[in-house]
C-alpha cells in the first residue's frame, strides 16, 4: 500500500539509482574524446610516446600505438579516431540501457501513484472527498501524477551525469596541469552559485506564476457559465477589467522570473568563456616555449571541449529544473490526498449481529455537523427509529438535512455526536460491507455506468440471472420500455446514462437497487421524475415486500403520505414524526407543505 | 483577418522591441563566435604582444556579448508574455461580446482551453521560435563566414556532415511522435474512468463496488503503462543520438585537421593551411555549427504546436461581435408588446410562430406550457439574446431594436432555471447584480429569498467562499440567484423555472415575498409545476411555439381546455 510517493520511490530505489550511474559510462567515454584527440595531437609532435611529458597523454598515446598500425602521423590519427567513434558507439549503447530503465522507471512509478491516487480516492469517505473537491482529485490523477512522472524522468536522467561531468573535469583538469585545475575549481564554484540564486528566486517565482493561471483559468470558466447573467447585469466591461488585472498580474510575474532566469545561459557563457582565456593567459610562457607549444595547445583544445561540455549539461539542467519544481509541486499535492486515513473504515474486529427485537436503524441524540470546528450543527439531536418492514418517510424543505440521514445511514460520514445503531449495535462497530450489502440506495443523480443495462445490474448483484434483472425491471415499472430495444437488457448505456430519460434513469435505478434484494431500500427523492401513477405503483410493488425496510426521502407528500412513519424535518432539526393525519394536526410545516402541493379546489 | 495579420496586429506595437532584439542577437553573436578565432590566433601568435592583444580584445567581446544576449533574452520574453496577454484579454473581451447565439454553439471547456492551454502553446512557441530563429540563423551564418576564414576545406566538410544530426533527430521524434499520440488516447480513457466513478461514486461505494471498479481502473493504467515506457524510451533516443552524431562529426574533424598540419607546406594550398590554433578554432565552430540545427528540431514541434493553438485562438477571435444598433435609452419599462413575431434555431424547424401578446406594467404573467413549447425562447428575444427572424418586440412602444441593450436590459432582472455562482464569496455572488448595496441590504435579500436558513449553517455564513461547482445543491444556488434579484428590486422581474429545485413549501413563501416586491411592477413567470402562479393576472398557456389559451386560472379552469389537462395532471 503506497501511503506516501517516497513509498514508491523507495520501491524503486534500486532503478533509480543504477539507471544514473549507467549514464556515468557515457560521460566517462564523453570526458575520455578530448583526452584522445590530444594525445593524437601529441604524437604528432612527439613522434616516440614516451617522450610525451604529461602521464595521461603518454598513457593514451602508447595505447594507440599498441594496435601496432604504423608510426605515421596518418595511422596514429585514424586509429586515435576509430578508437573514439569506437567509444562514442558503446557509450551510445549503454547509456540507452540507461534511458529505457529511466523510462521504465518514471512510468512505472507513474502508474503506481495514478493507482494509488484511485484506490485511495475509493475509500475515501464523502466527508473527506467534499473537502478536497472531485476537481481536485481529478487533476491529481489526470495531470499531477504526469507531472511527476516527467520529473523523476528527467531527475533520473540528469542526476549523476550533470555532477559527474563538472567533477570529472575538474579531476582531469588538476592532472593535465594543476593551474588549469584551480581555474577550473573556480568555474565549478561560480557556475553552482548562479545557479542556486537562479533557481531558488525562479522556482518560487514558478510557484506564484501557477496560482495565477489557476485564477485565469477559474475566471474564464466562470464567466462562460455565467454569460447571460453577466450580459443581463450589462457587467461585460467590469468583467473584462477584472480579468485584465488578473493578465496584467501574469504577465508582471512572468517578466519577473524571467529577469533573473534569463541570467543563467549568459553567465554561465561568460563564466566559461573567461576561464579559458585566463587559462590561455596562465599558460602564456609555456606557449612561446617551442619545446612545450603543441603540448599546451592540445591542452588547451581539451579545455575547450570540457567547458562547452559543461555549457551544454548546465542549460540542460536549467530548463529541466522548472519541470522538477513542478513535479515537487506535484508531489506536495499528491501526499496530501495519499496521507488522509478515511474517517469511516472498518473497525480492527468488525462485527455482523442482529440482536433480536432491535429496530433495524435507531439514531440516539444524533448531531452532525459539515464544518470541522463543529460550531454549526447541520443536524442536531436526532432521535428515532425504524423498525424491519416498516415504511419511513422523510420530508422537509430545500437544505434540511434528509439527504444526510440517509448518508449517515451509509455510512458516507460519521456522527459527530451520538450514536447510530443497526440491528442493534453502534453503526461504527459493524462492518461496513455487509451494512452496505444490506442496502439498496437509490440516490437523486440517478447514477448509471457507461455499459450495458445489465452489466449496470451486475454491479449491484453479480449473481443476478438474467430472469431476476427482468424481475427488478418489472418491479421498477422500466420492464415495458426496456423490452422494446431489441437488445433488451444488453442495450447499451451511455457515459452517465445519456441515452435515457430522467424518468427512465430513475426507474432503471430502483431496479438496480431491487436486484440486490435488499434488506432496507432507500429512495432518496429518486421519483422526481415520474409522474405520479407510476411513482404510485412503485410503491405499491415496493410496500408488497414485507420484509424489507423502505426509507423513502421526498418532496411530494403524496409520495410519502401513507408511510408508517414520517419524519419531518425542518433546518436540521425533528419538527414532526407520526403519522399523516398526526402529522396534518400537529405539524404545522407538514401542513403547509401539504397545503402548498394539495389544492382544494 | 487571418491568423498572419493578427500575429502582425499583435507584434506591431512592439516593433521597437522586436528590432532592438534583433540587433541585440546580432551582436551577441558575433561577439561570442569570435572567441574561437581570437584564442585560436592567440595559441598561434609567436610575440607576447600580439598574444596580450588578443586575449584582451576577446575578453571585452565576451564581456559585451554577454550583456547583449542578456537584454536580447530579456525582450523576447517581454515581448511574448505581452502578446499573450493581450490575446488573453482579447479572448476573454470576446467570450463577453460574441452574440449569445454564437456562445452557445461553444463548447465551455474549449473556451478555457483557449485561455489556458493554447495561450501557453503561444507563448511558449513564440519564445523558442523568436529566441531559436534569430539566434540560429546569426550563428549558422556567421559560423560559416568564420570557418571558410579559418580553412575552406574543413568548413566544406563540416557542411555536408551537419545534416546527418538533424536526420537522426527527425528519424527518432517521428517514431516517438506515434507512441506518444497513442499514449494520449490511453490517458483520455484512464481520465474518462475516474471522472465517471467520481461522479458517481456515493453508489460505488454503497455497492461494494470499490475492489472491481480498482481493478478495472488498474487494467487500464497497466496499458498505459506499457506504451508509456515505449513513448518515453524512444523519445529518449534524440539526445544520445545527436550526440553520438556530433561526436563522429568532431573526430571526422579533428582527425582530419590534425593530418593537415604537418602537410601544410606539401599541399601548398592557398587558405587551407592549418596550425595548432586553427584546429582549435575549428572544432569549437564545429560543436557550435550543429547546435541551432538540433535546436530548431526541437522547437519545430512547438512550433506546430503553437502554429495550431493559435489558429484556435484567431479563428475565435474572429467570430462576429454582438450588435447593438440601438441608440435609444429607457429609464423604465411600462409596456412590452411581441407583436407577430415568428422565430427558430434551425432554419427549416419552426420554434415560435406568429406570436403576439401585450404585458402591462403591473401586471404578473405566466408563462406554460409542455417542454419544447417554446417558454424560455421567449425570454432570450425578449432579453435580445437572440432577435426573431420576423415580427418585432416593443417597450414602451419602441422597436427593441432602437434601444441599446444596455438600457433595456438595466431595467429587467432575470433567475434562470440554470443558475450561476460565481467562485467568491455568498455575499460578493448576491451583491453582483447591485456592487453598491450594503451588507445588511444584501442579507435582507437573503432573508426574503428564504436562503438565509441554509446560509447560516454553512462554516463562514454569508462569508463561505463558493464555487460553481462545489457546496451547493442546486436548490441552494437557486435561492441565492433569486436573492440577487431580490436586491436589485428592478422594473421587470423574469422568473424562468427559477424554483424548480426548491422545495414545495419555501417556493410559495419566496413566490409570496416577490408579490409583495412586485406590486406595481411587471413579473414574467415560467413554471412547471403549476402551484405558484394561480394569482398571476394571465396565464398564457403555449403549445408548439404558439399560444394555446390566455387567461387567469379561473377562466382556464373553467374551459377544460389544454390548461385544465396540464393541471389536473399534475394534482390528481
Amino acid at each position: 500500500m503506497i501511503n506516501k510517493v517516497s513509498d514508491s520511490y523507495r520501491k524503486h530505489i534500486l532503478s533509480i539509482t543504477l539507471s544514473p550511474f549507467i549514464k556515468i559510462v557515457e560521460s566517462v567515454f564523453d570526458l575520455l574524446i578530448p583526452l584522445f584527440m590530444k594525445a593524437v595531437i601529441d604524437l604528432g609532435q612527439f613522434e616516440d610516446p614516451s617522450l610525451i611529458p604529461n602521464t595521461i597523454s603518454r598513457g593514451l598515446a602508447t595505447f594507440i600505438r599498441s594496435f601496432g598500425f604504423g608510426t605515421k602521423p596518418l595511422a596514429d590519427a585514424l586509429t586515435g579516431g576509430i578508437i573514439i567513434l569506437i567509444m562514442g558507439i558503446v557509450g551510445f549503447a549503454i547509456t540507452m540501457i540507461a534511458q529505457y530503465i529511466a523510462a521504465r522507471t518514471s512510468v512505472i512509478i507513474g502508474t503506481e501513484i495514478r493507482g494509488a491516487l484511485y484506490e485511495k480516492t475509493l475509500s475515501l469517505s464523502k466527508k473527506e472527498r467534499e473537502k478536497i473537491g472531485n476537481g481536485r482529485i481529478l487533476t491529481l490523477i489526470n495531470s499531477d501524477s504526469y507531472q511527476l512522472q516527467h520529473g523523476m524522468l528527467l531527475f533520473i536522467r540528469l542526476f549523476a551525469r550533470v555532477p559527474f561531468i563538472l567533477i570529472g573535469a575538474l579531476v582531469i583538469s588538476y592532472i593535465l596541469d594543476w593551474r588549469i585545475g584551480i581555474a577550473f575549481t573556480g568555474v565549478a564554484i561560480c557556475i553552482l552559485l548562479v545557479n542556486v540564486f537562479v533557481l531558488r528566486k525562479s522556482s518560487k517565482g514558478y510557484i506564484e506564476i501557477q496560482k495565477d493561471l489557476d485564477t485565469i483559468s477559474n475566471n474564464t470558466s466562470d464567466i462562460t457559465e455565467g454569460a447571460r447573467v453577466i450580459r443581463a447585469s450589462n457587467n461585460e466591461q467590469s468583467e473584462n477589467k477584472k480579468f485584465s488585472e488578473k493578465t496584467q498580474s501574469y504577465q508582471n510575474k512572468a517578466v519577473e522570473v524571467n529577469k533573473v532566469n534569463a541570467l543563467i545561459n549568459p553567465l554561465t557563457f561568460a563564466i566559461t568563456s573567461i576561464v579559458l582565456i585566463v587559462i590561455i593567459y596562465l599558460l602564456k610562457d609555456s606557449l612561446f616555449n617551442s619545446a612545450e607549444r603543441v603540448m599546451v595547445a592540445s591542452t588547451v583544445i581539451a579545455e575547450m571541449s570540457y567547458l562547452a561540455q559543461i555549457f551544454f549539461v548546465t542549460v540542460q539542467l536549467t530548463q529541466s529544473v522548472i519541470e522538477i519544481v513542478k513535479a515537487s509541486v506535484a508531489r506536495r499535492r499528491i501526499d496530501e490526498l495519499l496521507s488522509i486515513t478515511p474517517s469511516v473504515a472498518n473497525k480492527n474486529s468488525p462485527v455482523i449481529n442482529i440482536i433480536n427485537n432491535e429496530p433495524v436503524i435507531r439514531f440516539e441524540h444524533v448531531s452532525f455537523s459539515f464544518d470541522d470546528k463543529k460550531e454549526k450543527c447541520f443536524l442536531e439531536d436526532l432521535d428515532f427509529q425504524i423498525r424491519k418492514g416498516e415504511t419511513f418517510g422523510i420530508i422537509g424543505g430545500t437544505g434540511s438535512g434528509k439527504s444526510t440521514i440517509i448518508n449517515l445511514i451509509e455510512r458516507f460520514f460519521d456522527v459527530d455526536k451520538g450514536t447510530i445503531f443497526y440491528k442493534g449495535t453502534p453503526i461504527r462497530d459493524y462492518d461496513l460491507n455487509a451494512l452496505r450489502n444490506d442496502i439498496g440506495l437509490v440516490n437523486q443523480k440517478s447514477s448509471l455506468f457507461k455499459g450495458t443495462i445489465k452489466s449496470n445490474y451486475l454491479m449491484a448483484n453479480p449473481n443476478a440471472t438474467d430472469e431476476e434483472i427482468l424481475k427488478a425491471l418489472k418491479e421498477a415499472e422500466a420492464y415495458e420500455f426496456v423490452n422494446k430495444y431489441e437488445d433488451k437488457i444488453n442495450h447499451a448505456v451511455n457515459e452517465g446514462g445519456s441515452n435515457f430519460s430522467g424518468g427512465q434513469k430513475q426507474r432503471l435505478c430502483i431496479g438496480r437497487a431491487l436486484v440486490k434484494h435488499p434488506e432496507i431500500l432507500i429512495l432518496d427523492d429518486s421519483t422526481s421524475a415520474l409522474d405520479l401513477l407510476t411513482d404510485k405503483k412503485i410503491r405499491e410493488t415496493v410496500s408488497s415486500f414485507k420484509d424489507m425496510t423502505k426509507i423513502i426521502v421526498s418532496q411530494r407528500v403524496a409520495t410519502i403520505q401513507n408511510a408508517d412513519f414520517i419524519l419531518v424535518l425542518e433546518g436540521g432539526k425533528v419538527v414532526g414524526l407520526g403519522k399523516h393525519e398526526f402529522l396534518l394536526k400537529n405539524c404545522p410545516i407538514y401542513k403547509e407543505t401539504y397545503d402548498s402541493q394539495i389544492r382544494k379546489e | 483577418m487571418d491568423a498572419k495579420k493578427r500575429l502582425l496586429h499583435y507584434l506591431k506595437p512592439m516593433k521597437k522591441s522586436l528590432i532592438c532584439s534583433f540587433a541585440f542577437a546580432f551582436i551577441y553573436v558575433c561577439c561570442y563566435l569570435a572567441q574561437p578565432f581570437l584564442l585560436g590566433k592567440s595559441l598561434d601568435s609567436t610575440n607576447g604582444n600580439e598574444f596580450n592583444i588578443y586575449l584582451i580584445v576577446s575578453l571585452v567581446l565576451v564581456v559585451i556579448g554577454v550583456i547583449f544576449d542578456y537584454f536580447f533574452e530579456v525582450i523576447v520574453m517581454n515581448v511574448s508574455q505581452k502578446a499573450i496577454k493581450n490575446a488573453r484579454n482579447d479572448i476573454f473581451e470576446k467570450i463577453n461580446s460574441i452574440s449569445i447565439k454564437d456562445f452557445d454553439l461553444k463548447a465551455h471547456g474549449d473556451m478555457v482551453q483557449l485561455e489556458i492551454r493554447d495561450m501557453e502553446n503561444y507563448a511558449a512557441g513564440m519564445f523558442a521560435v523568436f529566441k531559436t530563429l534569430m539566434q540560429g540563423v546569426f550563428t549558422i551564418i556567421i559560423t560559416i563566414v568564420m570557418m571558410f576564414m579559418v580553412n575552406w576545406i574543413l568548413a566544406i566538410g563540416v557542411i555536408i556532415l551537419t545534416p546527418l544530426s538533424v536526420l537522426m533527430s527527425s528519424f527518432v521524434s517521428k517514431f516517438s511522435h506515434k507512441h506518444f499520440k497513442k499514449q494520449s488516447e490511453l490517458q483520455a480513457g484512464i481520465s474518462s474512468i475516474s471522472l465517471e466513478t467520481l461522479n458517481n461514486i456515493d453508489i460505488v461505494q454503497s455497492l461494494n463496488y470499490e475492489k472491481e471498479a480498482l481493478d478495472k481502473f488498474l487494467v487500464k493504467n497497466e496499458e498505459l503503462k506499457k506504451e508509456g515506457v515505449v513513448a518515453q524510451f524512444s523519445a529518449s533516443w534524440v539526445n544520445p543520438s545527436t550526440r553520438l552524431v556530433n561526436n563522429t562529426i568532431y573526430v571526422i574533424i579533428g582527425v582530419s585537421g590534425i593530418i593537415m598540419i604537418p602537410f601544410n607546406l606539401e599541399l601548398g594550398l592557398v587558405m587551407a593551411i592549418m596550425s595548432i590554433g586553427k584546429l582549435s578554432s575549428f572544432l569549437s565552430y564545429t560543436t557550435q555549427y550543429s547546435k541551432p540545427f538540433n535546436e530548431v528540431s526541437n522547437v519545430a514541434s512547438e512550433f506546430e504546436n503553437a502554429r495550431a493553438s493559435f489558429k484556435r485562438i484567431n479563428d475565435f477571435l474572429n467570430l462576429e461581435n454582438d450588435i447593438n444598433e440601438g441608440k435609444q435609452e429607457i429609464n423604465n419599462i411600462e409596456k412590452i408588446e411581441f407583436r407577430n413575431m415568428s422565430f427558430s434555431y434551425e432554419k427549416n424547424k419552426k420554434l415560435i410562430e406568429d406570436f403576439s401578446m401585450t404585458i402591462n406594467k403591473g401586471h404578473k404573467v405566466a408563462i406554460v406550457g409542455p417542454t419544447g413549447a417554446g417558454k424560455t425562447t421567449i425570454i432570450n428575444l425578449l432579453m435580445r439574446f437572440y432577435d426573431p427572424q420576423s415580427g418585432d418586440i416593443l417597450v414602451n412602444d419602441i422597436s427593441n431594436k432602437e434601444i441599446t441593450k444596455e438600457s433595456l436590459r438595466k431595467n429587467i432582472g432575470m433567475v434562470l432555471q440554470d443558475t450561476w455562482i460565481f467562485s467568491g464569496t455568498i455575499l460578493d455572488n448576491v451583491r453582483y447584480l447591485k456592487q453598491e448595496s450594503t451588507e445588511q441590504e444584501a442579507i435582507e435579500a437573503c432573508k426574503k429569498a428564504h436562503a438565509n436558513i441554509f446560509i447560516e449553517t454553512l462554516p463562514d455564513g454569508y462569508h463561505t467562499y463558493v464555487t460553481n461547482r462545489s457546496g451547493l445543491s442546486e436548490g441552494q444556488k437557486q435561492m441565492i440567484a433569486i436573492a440577487r434579484v431580490m436586491l436589485l428590486n428592478p422594473n421587470v422581474v423574469i422568473l424562468d423555472e427559477a424554483t424548480s429545485n426548491i422545495d414545495t413549501r419555501s417556493e410559495i413563501l419566496i413566490s409570496r415575498a416577490f408579490d409583495e416586491i412586485m406590486k406595481e411592477k411587471t413579473s414574467i413567470v415560467i413554471a412547471h409545476r403549476l402551484s405558484t402562479i394561480g394569482q398571476a393576472d394571465s396565464i398564457i398557456v403555449m403549445k408548439d411555439g404558439k399560444i394555446e389559451e390566455i387567461g387567469n386560472h379561473k377562466e382556464l379552469m373553467k374551459k377544460q381546455g389544454f390548461y385544465y389537462t396540464l393541471y389536473s395532471s399534475q394534482y390528481k
